[in-house]
């Protein structure tokens, strides 16, 4: 009952307390991430599990919400064990890549795999771009190759993991 | 069920391509933004875009850039520079390889600083340059 | 058959991974980096530049390689095989010996005898291995000569021993440092540095190119104070060895004597050379030529070029300031001063 598709069924406070989880389920994947390191030198490179709660809502809840969902936990993360650099590359990112997926799914072109695959990629180029509109320098551009690859890499996991997780939601909750 | 799975599988293919076309956009892109072989001459520290100070890669040095970023510690030892501690978050500025070769690049994000290894004016490069003496 | 899939998943996640960090660890590992280091070494000031992939660990062998050649060649530690070999007369000889014996006899052979590695006891007596500087009896540097003459080295091919004529005690000091340079070289290959220079105190040997593609500039040191170069060579793949009096030389009564030798004489060779430069892709003949041009002067030393121009070139530098250099390495000869070009 609390993951069905048609929000008209959920009152605000329903969809506070859903969201509520969700940032929250977000906030430790991404508190994980940042205390595990990848033996990678690149900035930018990571596995990107937040994304797994994104994606994933995308299929099922209003987009807005999901939304709203991803800038809180970007925002919260950033207070609790980022800084404000962290901010700013986080939600460049997390918002292009957002509504690279998006539209992705209205398209219906692609699996999670696929939409996943976009929003990785895009992801790391966001951030790329905005990195070097504040050092101001084209030099990082020498990181995009690596970036792309972690990029697919990750939002390849990330939508594999995502896939699994929808089948079973669409299994164990939806037909309730 | 029968049609969500052929639809499913259409989607699949989809994947497939477009996984594929992201790998040959990487790859391809990859030689155009390798760095040079030549090893550089000096190492161009840019802070927040803008010039900082130059290490020349012949003598050994350490350099220090203190900013309301943060601190970071350069060196620059047997031709090659590298970080060798940084106040940043992530770290990654430390934990990456030493750089020697035109081009090569360490950044460290968080304190907007970027180490750029550059090699002198292809100008002063002539022939006149020595590279030993036979005697 | 969530099950079923899981186990596709996790294998295609699997494999994802692997390609993933492989791809990424590719693209941005495996770099080429540079590595120097400078050592002391046969009584000299060694410095070897390499760039490749583990331009370090390849760079750090040759300088291990060269110090241990150091203490196997010396005449005057007890621990080595040529004192071994000057004490009984005899030895087994190791694949550095072997080497360097073929490799003196045939440039012996090649020169008429003005390489001879047999020369020690010459050497000896005039002090330049030991330091203390005096002038010889003629008498004495007579019978040294003849015995020269009849010195012989013996190498048995099958069992490796090395036999000395009575009397006859080597040195190779001559051939040394080419020799190292050869080993350094070797192991340069072996680890797949395409790019180095190494410079074993004053034997320099360019390795391929430099790292962007062009030629090494070797600068040949001129005997004068008037100037610094006698020219620059551009190169690749080749050893430039310099031979001179200048490095080495006492004065006694007013007359100067410098250290490279004539075996036909026993006195320092007065053939109207001051520098001699050799440039060939062996270093180890390249080391024992340039004091053999030395002794030879500019005539023999033409003949035997035009009988050998594959094997190397020179540059000769005379007592009046003409500047020759072989046909060879026009191309790559530059100056500042006039030189005349030896043709085949």
């Amino acid at each position: 009952m609390l993951l069905q598709n048609n929000g008209n069924k959920k009152t605000p406070a329903i969809l506070v307390a859903q969201s509520g989880v969700l940032i929250a389920l977000a906030l430790v994947f991404s508190y994980v991430e940042h205390i595990i390191p990848i033996p990678i030198p690149v900035p930018g490179v990571k596995l990107g599990l937040a994304n797994l709660v994104t994606l994933t809502g995308l299929f099922f809840l209003n987009p807005l919400q999901v939304f709203i969902i991803l800038v809180s936990r970007i925002l919260l993360a950033g207070f609790m064990f980022g800084n404000l650099s962290t901010i700013i590359y986080s939600l460049a990112g997390g918002i292009i890549s957002f509504l690279l997926m998006y539209g992705a799914t209205k398209l219906k072109a692609f699996s999670p795999l696929g939409i996943s695959l976009l929003g990785g990629v895009f992801h790391n180029l966001a951030q790329l771009a905005v990195a070097c509109l504040i050092l101001k320098s084209t030099t990082l551009l020498a990181y995009l190759p690596v970036l792309m690859i972690s990029g697919i890499t990750a939002g390849a996991l990330i939508g594999i993991v995502s896939k699994t997780v929808s089948a079973y939601v669409n299994r164990r909750i939806i037909p309730d | 069920m029968s049609s969500h799975q052929k639809s499913a599988s259409k989607l699949l293919k989809n994947d497939i391509v477009l996984l594929a076309i992201l790998v040959v956009v990487a790859l391809i892109l990859f030689p155009m933004v390798a760095h040079s072989k030549k090893p550089g001459a000096y190492a161009l520290v840019e802070l927040d875009g803008a010039e900082y100070a130059t290490l020349s890669l012949g003598n050994d040095t350490s350099l220090t850039v203190t900013t309301d970023q943060g601190t970071n510690t350069i060196v620059v030892r047997n031709h090659e520079v590298s970080v060798e501690s940084a106040n940043c978050p992530d770290l990654i500025c430390v934990n990456h390889a030493s750089i020697s070769l035109t081009g090569e690049v360490i950044v460290c994000l968080p304190h907007k600083l970027v180490i750029t290894i550059k090699s002198d004016n292809p100008a002063k490069e002539s022939e006149g340059s020595i590279d030993a003496v036979a005697e | 058959m969530i099950r079923k899939n899981i186990k596709y998943y996790a294998l295609a996640a699997l494999v994802i991974i692997t390609v993933g960090v492989a791809l990424c660890l590719r693209l941005w590992g495996g770099t080429e980096t540079t590595y120097e280091t400078s050592f002391f070494a046969m009584d000299t000031y060694m410095s070897v530049k390499g760039t490749g992939k583990n331009a370090q660990g390849a760079v750090e062998a040759v300088r291990d390689a060269v110090i241990g050649l150091d203490g196997d060649l010396s005449v005057t530690d007890s621990k080595s095989l040529v004192y071994e070999l000057n004490e009984n007369g005899s030895c087994t000889a190791d694949s550095d010996m072997e080497y360097l014996i073929d490799k003196s006899l045939f440039a012996r052979d090649m020169t008429g005898g003005a390489f001879n590695i047999c020369i020690y006891p010459i050497m000896r007596e005039w002090g330049f291995t030991t330091g203390e500087f005096k002038v010889p009896e003629a008498s004495v540097l007579s019978a040294l000569c003849n015995e020269l003459a009849s010195s012989e080295v013996t190498l048995n091919t099958q069992d490796k021993s090395v036999r000395l004529s009575d009397g006859t005690m080597i040195d190779f000091g001559g051939i040394a440092k080419g020799y190292a340079t050869k080993v350094a070289v070797d192991i340069l290959n072996g680890k797949h540095i395409k790019s180095a220079l190494i410079n074993l105190g004053g034997n320099v040997y360019a390795l391929g190119q430099k790292p962007d593609g062009s030629l090494w500039n070797v600068a040949v040191k001129s005997p004068d104070d008037s100037m610094k170069y006698l020219g620059v060579l551009s190169i690749s793949d080749k050893a430039v060895i310099t031979s001179g009096g200048y490095e080495r030389y006492f004065e006694e009564g007013g007359v100067t004597y410098h250290h490279i030798i004539d075996p036909a004489t026993g006195y320092p060779a007065d053939s109207g050379a001051k520098s001699v430069t050799v440039v060939s892709s062996d270093p180890t003949l390249a080391d024992a030529l340039s004091t053999a041009i030395f002794v030879m002067g500019r005539d023999k030393a033409t003949t035997l070029w035009r009988k050998n121009s594959s094997l190397f070139d020179f540059i000769y530098f005379d007592n009046s300031g003409n500047l020759y250099i072989t046909e060879g390495i026009k191309d790559e000869f530059s100056s500042e001063i006039s030189f005349e070009i030896i043709e085949k």
